[in-house]
């Protein structure tokens, strides 16, 4: 069995390099021979970083879809609350929400709530009827944002701009956007948001 | 380091342990089990459609809904011998398949995987519906049984000792570990090794090991008797089906299994078997980077999957032929081959 | 007129490192980072000892060149003049006053 069955936490409990079982010369020597050879080059510490679960490929479905060897950088995500005050990449505040994604919804056609503003604001007041528009609104707009920052190589974001308008497509055409507002949420909270409230785009 | 895991999977963690605790301890199988097999296919066809279908699978109750008839077959065919669960108050995962409302419900038709409600996939052709299931299923599981540490690998016992196969999709570990099963090894997992922090041990979990492409024939032809369900083409990884869990390792899904080795196996067409040992500190640091929720475990994470490594021998394992890899597994297990380091 | 002192270096009392190692392959998980790390066994005898007590670049060579049994040379010198800072991005060692 390995020599270090004491091993487990704490520096106290560590076996040291140094306590390794008696050995004879000829392998004392051996042993020298191999840690000189450890400092001739320099110093290589292989790491594994400490990751989001999602980190792999930064999607909700990363996980299984193949190479799982690719660890890649952290994930990065900004909150729609971020994106309500910063400045926005490639997209204009006036844009109207269903030309943006392609929808006909006629929640997105009401007063104050039609813009991608006025959606991704839409808290300001209070909800007209279970709140789940409001709150699905509000993610998809965040989720398009991170998207569009990507796509400028500006965030790390496991989504392509494409990708969340067809998931809200699809979403608003099945009737399914309850279920697609957690993930949308999720996506928007897969990550640091690495930027400033500033920034510029 | 900002706060994580996602709100699912935290949410998830603290329903599955009060349900657990609900559940009165460990199912007691000496009551009288009905099984997928004692309901008429008819029959077995309205639970899957109406208020679904308490699927034992291990450690894990999974309700089951769906009316589409490759998924209503592949359960009847592959989980013949499953335990129902009669409480249809409890399941620690609910699995809807349906199509999509609108157009793709009937034009070049779709199905959506919907877990606990939510669609966390893209919807995929009709024609994967099966295979579909059995993927999200995994998915399932390995997002949200944080009580074990996950790993992404197959599992299969001999003789008191279990050999851990981890690999990515493609890596020939599905091929040898239906081999292997086939061959009279217990089936733990073929995807999903399932590591108690407590003690180290491995939860059986077993369900049809996938095969794909000319791996179906291999096992074909390797094991005629055991049954393999339909053929699904995939457009993205090829042809798909399952091959079903003998009646053995069925009967023994309650008996854990204590790890004796890591095997990386990988198919080399032409190669003779061959088995080398790999670093232990090496493995090590790829079954953290690879393990589904090992960082989310944290402390607790890293000693587990170190107390696997500690107690296990590991090695590469390169083959082609299926019938000298086997040998050479029983071999491992005759001659005792365990660490000596 | 005296020159600046060297730099010390230690690990963070709050942190607490675990170690497992086979042979002279050491992997440590830090818990202060969830960063788990694989060394060599110089790299780790430096970390150990920083882990013990704070050390400049000389102390630290005389110490790890004693334990392991080894000359304290230019080799080793120069290996712990790369390891240390790295050690320092890694978040394993800080500085200290």
């Amino acid at each position: 069995m390995s020599h270090d069955q004491g091993n487990r936490s704490g520096a106290d409990h560590a076996a040291t390099p140094e306590d390794h079982s008696p050995e004879t010369e000829s392998s004392a020597k051996g042993r020298r021979q191999f840690i000189k050879k450890a400092i001739v080059t320099a110093p290589v510490i292989l790491t594994v970083a400490s990751r989001p679960v999602w980190a792999r490929n930064c999607t909700l479905s990363g996980i299984l879809s193949g190479n799982l060897s690719d660890e890649g950088p952290p994930c990065e995500a900004c909150t729609p609350g971020f994106w309500m005050k910063a400045a926005w990449p490639k997209y204009s505040r006036t844009e109207e929400f269903n030309s943006v994604f392609g929808t006909s919804h006629w929640f997105f056609t009401q007063d104050n709530c039609t813009t991608l503003d006025e959606v991704i604001h839409i808290h300001k007041k209070p909800p007209t009827h279970d709140g789940q528009l409001e709150n699905f609104g509000f993610q998809a707009v965040g989720a398009l944002l991170n998207a569009a920052a990507a796509s400028m190589g500006m965030l790390n974001f496991g989504y392509t701009e494409g990708q969340i308008i067809a998931m809200v497509h699809d979403a608003l055409s099945t009737g399914n956007y309850t279920a697609v507002q957690g993930d949308l949420a999720d996506i928007n909270t897969m990550g640091h948001c690495p930027f400033p409230h500033w920034v510029e785009f | 380091m900002f706060a994580f895991p996602t709100a699912h999977s935290s949410r998830f963690h603290q329903d599955s342990s009060r349900r657990r605790e609900l559940r009165e301890g460990p199912k007691d199988r000496s009551m009288t089990i009905q099984s997928i097999s004692s309901l008429s296919p008819s029959e077995l066809a309205r639970q899957l459609r109406d208020q679904g279908l308490n699927l034992g699978i291990g450690p894990f109750v999974t309700r089951i809904q769906s009316t589409i008839p490759s998924v209503v077959r592949g359960i009847r065919l592959l989980y013949a011998g499953y335990p129902i669960e009669k409480d249809s108050t409890f399941a620690d995962f609910h699995v809807h398949l349906a199509p999509p409302r609108g157009l793709r419900r009937w034009f070049r038709p779709q199905v959506l995987f919907f877990f606990d409600g939510h669609v966390p996939f893209k919807p995929l052709p009709l024609a994967q519906a099966y295979p579909f299931f059995e993927w999200g299923l995994n998915w399932c599981v390995a997002q949200y049984a944080n009580q074990y540490l996950i790993l992404h690998a197959a599992v299969i016992e001999k003789g008191g000792h279990a050999v851990i196969m981890p690999g990515p999709p493609g890596s020939g570990k599905s091929t040898l570990c239906a081999g292997l099963v086939a061959g009279g090894w217990r089936l733990l997992s073929d995807e999903l090794a399932l590591i108690s922090p407590q003690d180290g041990r491995l939860t059986p979990m077993p369900r049809p090991v996938s095969l794909k492409n000319e791996s179906i024939d291999v096992i074909r032809k390797f094991a005629p008797g055991v049954t393999i369900g339909p053929e699904s083409a995939d457009t993205t990884k090829g042809t798909v089906a399952h091959m079903k869990v003998p009646d053995e390792s069925m009967a023994r899904v309650d008996e854990h299994a204590t790890a004796a080795w890591v095997v990386y196996a990988r198919y080399d067409a032409g190669a003779p078997a061959r088995l080398e040992r790999r670093s232990k500190a090496q493995t090590l640091l790829h079954i953290v980077r690879n393990a589904f929720n090992c960082s989310l475990l944290g402390e607790r994470g890293f000693q587990t999957a170190a107390d696997l490594i500690d107690t296990c021998d590991c090695y590469d394992f390169t083959y082609s032929d299926l019938d000298q890899a086997v040998g050479v597994f029983d071999t491992l297990l005759d001659e005792g081959l365990l660490p000596i380091s | 007129m005296l020159s600046p002192k060297p730099p010390r270096w230690k690990v963070p009392s709050g942190f607490s490192l675990h170690w497992q190692s086979w042979d002279d392959e050491f992997v440590v998980y830090n818990s202060g980072s969830g960063d788990t790390h694989l060394l060599d066994v110089v790299a780790a005898e430096a970390l150990q000892s920083l882990e013990r007590e704070s050390a400049n670049l000389l102390e630290l060579a005389r110490k790890v060149a004693a334990s392991l049994e080894i000359k304290l040379d230019d080799k080793l010198s120069a290996y712990l003049e790369r390891l240390v800072p790295d050690f320092h991005r890694l978040g394993l060692v800080e500085r200290i006053k």
